[in-house]
């Protein structure tokens, strides 16, 4: 049967790890409910956010399953009950893995849990905890802070890889040496943005009602129409602005530069911009060696950021270079302007205009970030540029997991952030297909040190770059299967 | 002296796939044969209570009683007859039996010698295996919609039973190939005849642990008894066993919500109220219908029905059961005391099917015609007393029942 929409509301507390506690009896429920069972009416119970880390109680590998969610595509999965850290609780769930968990410590994550009726119902997913490596935080620096710009920032990137050479067997070619990220079976773009935005709030204070508006940037989209940013909102517990945007891979920095104009003009306290991708390639496509999968979120505010945006410049143009019609499942390339007319133009007009009202010149900066749709043309647009390796070898984020169009680039200043020392400058210039580039100026503050030394794992980490070791290599069938090109 | 309830006829249709019937004719089979066994007429029913789990969602029928009435009593003139159904998943028949009883002495405590037909039916096979596992899952909660199926959720008290014991996966085996051995004798079982060991072993892993051969299957059935007062059944010199107690217990829906997922404590209070009641402790037991659904299942049956103590089960699995292949059925397991007890003569949940609604009922046409002395090449010779134990989902209901021969 169809599930309807009480029935998602309903269960959103379930699927979001928010219970009651009895005030009187300290009893634990996974749903939202007015009576304790024991007291009855005496009881009074309050919202509880359930740990979201505990160990398997017992577990059970499920190979024959059907369900209103279509879990009969996902065997084999495993579920369990999870006996919560520090309560007295034992919560049902999914544990992504396909051996026998029990007895084992496991921490959660949001996944797509399945999709009925054109819904995507999502819920917290438990995975093996691991310890990850952490940003080495840079001492000293020097005393620039203030302005408006990045207050903290957050990842997410699918532990499952592909390699080249297991694509071109299937399609008779020969591509060596490249890697790329696609989702495990129980991700999508909403779980991407869902666990950036949860890993952006993880090291810092904010009250999620005072963000006054989230945007979600991304061309995989989970639905045409409702708001990617929505469900990330009803997660995190903001319920003010909610807006998705589409711009080919620079909807990711759209965000940005909305969420700085409005924390500028003073409507809001803090915006969280996030690029999220699944990123989509016809299967037979030169693309299908590239489009990887991940997401970035920024909290974007005035209040002691780590990075200060100093300004920004766009130039867009009307080039239909690489798009996709609505309804259409995968996007095309129109001919020809790939290269030269679209990346190149659009980002070197966009990048100069930036350094002319600036009054800056490339040895200025400290980091050259550029759009990496492959590994090549960052590389090729930062030297025409005039930036030097050194600056821009630092922002590559694509050779470890491909080009995750709208996440590209936030992913790469992520990257930069962990590593960068107050007062460093950092350039940055996205791209996005049909066409348009947004170049931002922005400079470290001295805040940058205590945030890399809170962060609980880092980007290379998350990349792959670090813990090689949590990667999941696997055949061309499972991608295949997790990124929607096998259909049931 | 208080008044007895008696058993003084039993039907039972054949178990399994029987795509030539309807839920209709299955419930009139059973019923007629009961009547016919107690020697009665159909105007002679006061009421009728019908275990069944799920005819809404199977059939698409939700007014049972008035179907059923119109089939098989509106034939009598001036009949009077009031029935209902019962759902309780699938302890629905374990329900119907306790309602059936209360209502016998209800009757009584007012004068009256009521005569009631105890029915239970699930008719499963109308559908795809998919969508009925689909409807069964309605008998469990939350966990459902996080890929909760019912070998996951017995998939996962095995589990932890192999975390907290030195048991081995397949010491459970052997219950399922004891169950089929059983039913290998029994003509109306869905399954009638032997597997090994090596095959129950080596079958389908539907939920690790739980595999296949652990698993009950998917089957059309049903079963009927007639039971009036001690009273009414002499008078009518009726060939009766006494249904002494039934008692049924809820337990939370689900696991998550339990202390401890290897105690049923509905199995375990039902079968101390029954005790109490009557005076009689597992000790003076003869047979068993225990709801093996899942091979766990019989095995956390018989430590909370307190044959065994707890987590001490699959030791006496293990020395009752490990040569039982080239035993003769049906095959008893041994207790501490050095006593024998069987279970599931019949075949179980396992072996002879589970008509979900229609199990609770044919446990206890199984105990009677053991008791009675009529149960054919699986007769136990000299059974006195005998339980029948029925649970709903994984344990959020247990119904459980004691007969005596007279």
């Amino acid at each position: 049967m169809k599930k309807t929409g009480p029935e998602y509301r309903r269960t959103l507390g379930m699927r979001y790890l928010k219970g009651r506690r009895c005030e009187e009896c300290g009893k634990i429920y996974l749903s939202s409910r007015n009576f304790c069972s024991d007291c009855g009416r005496e009881g009074k119970l309050t919202k509880i956010d359930l740990p979201k880390k505990g160990n398997v109680y017992s577990s059970s590998v499920v190979r024959k399953s059907t369900s209103d969610l279509g879990l009969d595509s996902k065997i084999p999965y495993s579920v369990g009950l999870i006996e919560l850290d520090d309560l007295d609780f034992k919560a049902p769930g999914i544990i992504d893995t396909e051996q026998r968990t029990t007895g084992e410590d496991v921490e959660a994550s949001i996944g797509l849990l399945g999709i009925s009726n054109q819904v995507r119902f999502y819920t917290y997913i438990w995975r093996k905890k691991h310890s990850y490596h952490k940003p080495s935080p840079n001492s000293g620096g020097c005393d620039f802070s203030g302005g408006i710009g990045i207050v903290d920032y957050g990842v997410y990137v699918p532990r499952k890889r592909i390699r080249s050479e297991d694509i071109a067997e299937v399609w008779g070619e020969s591509v060596e040496g490249m890697v790329k990220s696609f989702p495990g079976k129980w991700e999508d773009t909403g779980s991407y943005a869902m666990n950036s935005a949860l890993n952006c709030l993880e090291n810092n204070e904010v009250d999620p009602s005072d963000i006054g508006k989230i945007m979600v940037g991304s061309e995989s989209h989970p639905y045409a129409v409702k708001p990617t940013a929505s469900v990330v909102a009803e997660l995190i517990g903001s319920d003010r602005q909610c807006v998705d945007f589409e711009f080919a891979c620079k909807a990711g920095t759209q965000g940005i530069i909305d969420g700085y104009d409005s924390v500028k003009a003073g409507s809001i306290d803090y915006a969280m911009a996030i690029g999220a991708d699944s990123s989509q390639a016809r299967p037979g496509d030169a693309l299908k060696y590239t489009a990887g999968d991940g997401a970035a979120a920024f909290l974007i505010g005035s209040d002691d950021p780590i990075a200060v945006i100093n300004a920004y410049e766009s130039f867009s143009s009307d080039t239909p270079d690489f798009l996709r019609g609505e309804a259409e499942e995968f996007p095309v390339h129109f001919g020809r302007f790939t290269g030269e007319p679209a990346y190149f133009k659009h980002i070197m007009e966009a990048a100069e205009r930036l350094l002319q009202s600036q009054g800056t010149s490339p040895e200025d900066y400290d980091y050259a970030l550029f759009h990496q749709p492959n590994t090549k043309f960052p590389r090729k647009v930062g030297k025409r540029l005039g930036f030097t390796k050194d600056q821009i070898e630092p922002t590559i984020v694509v050779d470890w997991i491909g080009n995750t169009y709208s996440a590209c680039v936030p992913l790469g200043l992520c990257r930069v952030l962990d590593q960068a020392s107050p007062g460093d400058r950092i350039f940055v210039t996205s791209y996005g297909s049909g066409a348009g580039s947004d170049a931002f100026d922005i400079t470290v503050t001295e805040k940058i040190n205590e945030k890399q030394g809170e962060r609980k794992r880092s980007v290379d980490s998350w990349l792959g770059k670090e813990d090689k070791n949590l990667l999941e290599f696997e055949p061309y069938g499972k991608y295949a299967k997790n990124k929607g090109l096998l259909k049931d | 002296m208080k008044e007895k309830v008696a058993i003084i006829g039993v039907g039972h249709t054949e178990f399994g796939e029987l795509w030539d019937r309807s839920w209709v004719d299955l419930v009139e089979e059973a019923g007629l044969k009961a009547l016919e066994d107690a020697n009665i007429k159909k105007n002679d029913i006061n009421k009728f209570f019908l275990g069944n789990m799920s005819l809404g969602m199977f059939g698409g029928q939700e007014h049972t009683a008035s179907k059923v009435f119109s089939e098989i009593f509106n034939s009598s003139p001036g009949n009077q007859v009031l029935g209902r159904r019962i759902e309780g998943a699938c302890s629905s028949g374990g329900l119907a039996l306790e309602a059936s009883f209360n209502d016998v002495l209800a009757g009584a405590h007012q004068g009256e010698d009521r005569v009631i037909m105890a029915g239970g039916f699930e008719k499963m096979t109308d559908k795809p295996t998919d969508e009925a596992t689909k409807i069964l899952s309605a008998a469990s909660d939350m966990g459902k919609e996080l890929g909760f199926t019912f070998p996951a959720l017995y998939g996962m008290l095995k589990d932890r039973y192999l975390e907290e014991t030195d048991a081995e996966e397949e010491d459970f085996d052997y219950i399922a190939v004891k169950s089929h051995k059983n039913a290998s004798l029994n003509k109306r079982a869905q399954y009638s005849f032997e597997v090994s060991h090596d095959k129950v072993k080596k079958s389908f892993k539907v939920a690790n642990p739980t595999k296949l051969l652990n698993s009950s299957g998917i089957a059309d059935g049903a079963a009927a008894l007639i039971m009036t007062t001690e009273r009414k059944a002499k008078k009518l010199d009726a060939d009766y066993i006494l249904l002494e107690d039934v008692r049924g217990v809820n337990d939370s829906i689900a696991l998550f919500e339990r202390d401890d997922i290897l105690t049923l404590v509905s199995t375990k209070k039902a079968a101390e109220l029954v005790y109490e009641s009557t005076g009689f402790g597992p000790g003076d037991i003869d047979i068993a219908e225990l709801h093996d659904c899942f091979s766990i299942a019989e095995a956390l049956a018989l430590e909370d029905l307190g044959f065994y103590p707890k987590r001490e089960a699959w030791r006496w699995i293990r020395k009752s059961l490990s040569d039982c292949e080239d035993k003769q059925a049906p095959v008893p397991y041994k207790l501490p005391n050095g006593d024998e007890l069987f279970v599931n003569t019949s075949g179980g949940l396992k072996a002879k099917g589970h008509p979900v609604g229609a199990t609770g009922i044919a446990q206890a046409v199984e105990v009677t015609e053991q008791l009675r002395g009529n149960a054919g090449d699986r007769q136990v010779e000299g059974a006195r007393i005998g339980i029948t134990h029925n649970v709903g989902g994984s344990g959020g209901t247990a119904v459980v029942s004691l007969l005596r021969k007279p």
